[in-house]
């Protein structure tokens, strides 16, 4: 689900802005790992082309 | 370099951001040109990179907020990069628009770069690190960088209200035809 990536990043700017840092870089973290996991989902589907 | 000056150089290089994520934007809605999961996992970069340079705007520049915008410049790149490789052998098709003879997907792996590039030689004034007079106000009590946080967090937010439009709450699909949430439920469905 990408839309919970934008949300998360978005959230983490909210927290700045806020001045909760910890909880900034914490959502942050959970986001861009979340980011990894669906890259690696997306990368390792199944080609539509043959090579 | 004073802290004042890099923030401003920070509050541009965000809205040079925003300007890539509009322009993105401007191709979905007026070209119906609908991202696939690859490219909104580039937009997912270009956001990551924009929460790093909000850091630097905010809080004024810190070498670990550079460090977060390169790691998040370094995902975004791969991803381009393997969406570069995916349409790399003649006869494979492309996805989507291009502009000035390369695909977005290109651009966006050459962006990327320039980003960790950036950061690289911002890194290397420390002058910015030491705090001035204004070092302890939020967004160094100027304007630029306020405007340039609150165009990224619009963007940010707008982007996924669109993914979850155009996804729904599951998985992307590889080559969308349309917004999974808007279309219409046809009766016996």
């Amino acid at each position: 689900m990408i839309a919970l990536l934008f949300a998360l990043m978005a959230l983490a700017m909210l927290l700045v802005y806020a001045n909760y840092k910890s909880l900034a870089y914490l959502t942050f973290a959970v986001g861009f790992a979340l980011s990894v996991y669906w890259f690696k989902f997306h990368a390792t589907s199944t080609l539509n082309i043959q090579l | 370099m004073t802290q004042s000056f890099a923030r401003n150089l920070n509050a541009l290089g965000l809205l040079a951001v925003c300007i890539v994520l509009a322009a993105a934007f401007y191709d979905q809605f007026v070209h119906s040109d609908l991202p696939c999961p690859l490219c909104l996992l580039q937009r997912v970069g270009f956001v990551a990179v924009g929460f790093g340079l909000c850091l630097n705007v905010v809080f004024g520049p810190r070498p670990h907020h550079y460090g977060i915008m390169i790691l998040a410049a370094a995902f975004g790149g791969g991803v381009a990069l393997r969406q570069v490789v995916l349409h790399i052998v003649p006869g494979t098709g492309s996805y989507g628009d291009a502009f000035m003879g390369l695909h977005y997907y290109t651009w966006s792996a050459m962006l990327f770069f320039v980003i960790i590039l950036g950061s690289a030689v911002m890194l290397l004034f420390e002058g910015q690190y030491e705090p001035g007079m204004s070092a302890s106000r939020r967004f160094g009590g100027q304007m630029l960088p306020r405007i340039a946080f609150f165009v990224m967090l619009v963007l940010a937010a707008g982007n996924a209200v669109s993914a979850l439009l155009e996804c729904g709450p599951g998985i992307c699909g590889e080559d969308p035809e349309g917004y999974k949430l808007l279309k219409e439920e046809t009766p016996g469905n």
